[in-house]
């Protein structure tokens, strides 16, 4: 590209090209919605086979406290690890961008409080993550104008009425890990993967 | 009757340039360059001209022990981008 005066047509051309290359950046998030989606399906469905084993109430506790705790901390790790490859690469700032990730931030705040609290008061804490993880996929569909993230939102509702609704018969309550996982599945995962492969294609 | 095009903005390259920082909050300079295609001595010039202007801030730092070159629109570029496309409006039409 060069510094030579142009006629209005090529004026706007540019001006289309470049809003369009701006829009690109959102997608390396791929990565992180996969390692997340697949540490959160495992887990939960490890939880689910620890509830259908014959085993003391506090073994039982240590393996579920004991998942819940390391796969995140693993999953974490490694998202350090992506996060910082990528801040090598990372040359732009959107302001859609910062406010999608202090989003996130209070996501997390939310979903520590609501895992904190339910635990104490000895419910699941299930159908309040899926309608959380529901609001905060939806907006993130919205942020980044992705419709599988926004579907994926709708889905995370729906499954959370469902788990509400598990709830109220206590002999099915664990049934309520597979929909966990289903959910991530569908509402997270695969969007993560679609995300990553349009991004990993447009590079080819 | 047409309204004048600005002509600090009617050039190829400085067009692209604040196009592309309307639509951040911040850019490096590698990051214009890549989706520019300009060279780095007329990106550079480019840049120093829309900065004598006020239309951008220039901030250097460094990354990882490299110096980095950050962009950043200023009000005065953003409302003087929203008028070149106004008037650009007046000639498609």
């Amino acid at each position: 590209m060069k510094s030579k005066p142009i006629d209005p047509k090529e004026s706007l051309e540019i001006i289309q090209q470049m809003i369009a290359a701006s829009r690109q950046q959102f997608a390396e998030k791929g990565a992180y919605m996969i390692l997340w989606g697949i540490m959160m399906i495992v887990a939960s469905t490890a939880n689910f086979l620890i509830f259908s084993l014959d085993l003391e109430n506090s073994v039982r506790s240590n393996w579920i406290a004991g998942i819940w705790i390391g796969f995140p901390i693993i999953a974490g790790v490694i998202s350090y690890v992506i996060g910082s490859r990528m801040a090598k690469k990372c040359t732009i700032k959107t302001h859609i961008g910062s406010l999608l990730q202090k989003m996130w931030i209070g996501y997390s705040i939310n979903l520590f409080l609501i895992v904190f609290f339910t635990i104490q008061a000895e419910i699941s804490p299930i159908p309040y993550i899926l309608a959380l993880t529901g609001f905060a996929t939806s907006i993130f569909g919205l942020g980044v104008r992705y419709k599988a993230f926004i579907i994926g939102g709708l889905c995370f509702f729906i499954f959370a009425v469902l788990a509400f609704w598990i709830s109220l018969y206590p002999d099915f309550v664990k049934y309520q890990l597979l929909i966990f996982a289903l959910a991530i599945a569908i509402g997270y995962l695969i969007p993560g993967v679609m995300l990553y492969k349009k991004v990993n294609s447009s590079k080819a | 009757m047409f309204k004048k095009l600005n002509p600090l903005l009617h050039s190829q390259l400085r067009l692209a340039i604040i196009s592309l920082l309307s639509q951040v909050e911040s850019a490096d300079f590698s990051y214009l360059k890549d989706k520019t295609k300009a060279s780095s001595g007329n990106l550079s010039v480019q840049i120093k001209k829309l900065e004598k202007a006020d239309y951008l801030t220039v901030k250097k730092s460094f990354k990882n022990n490299y110096p980095l070159t950050t962009c950043a629109i200023t009000k005065t570029g953003l409302q003087a981008f929203e008028e070149y496309v106004e008037a650009l409006k007046d000639y498609i039409n």
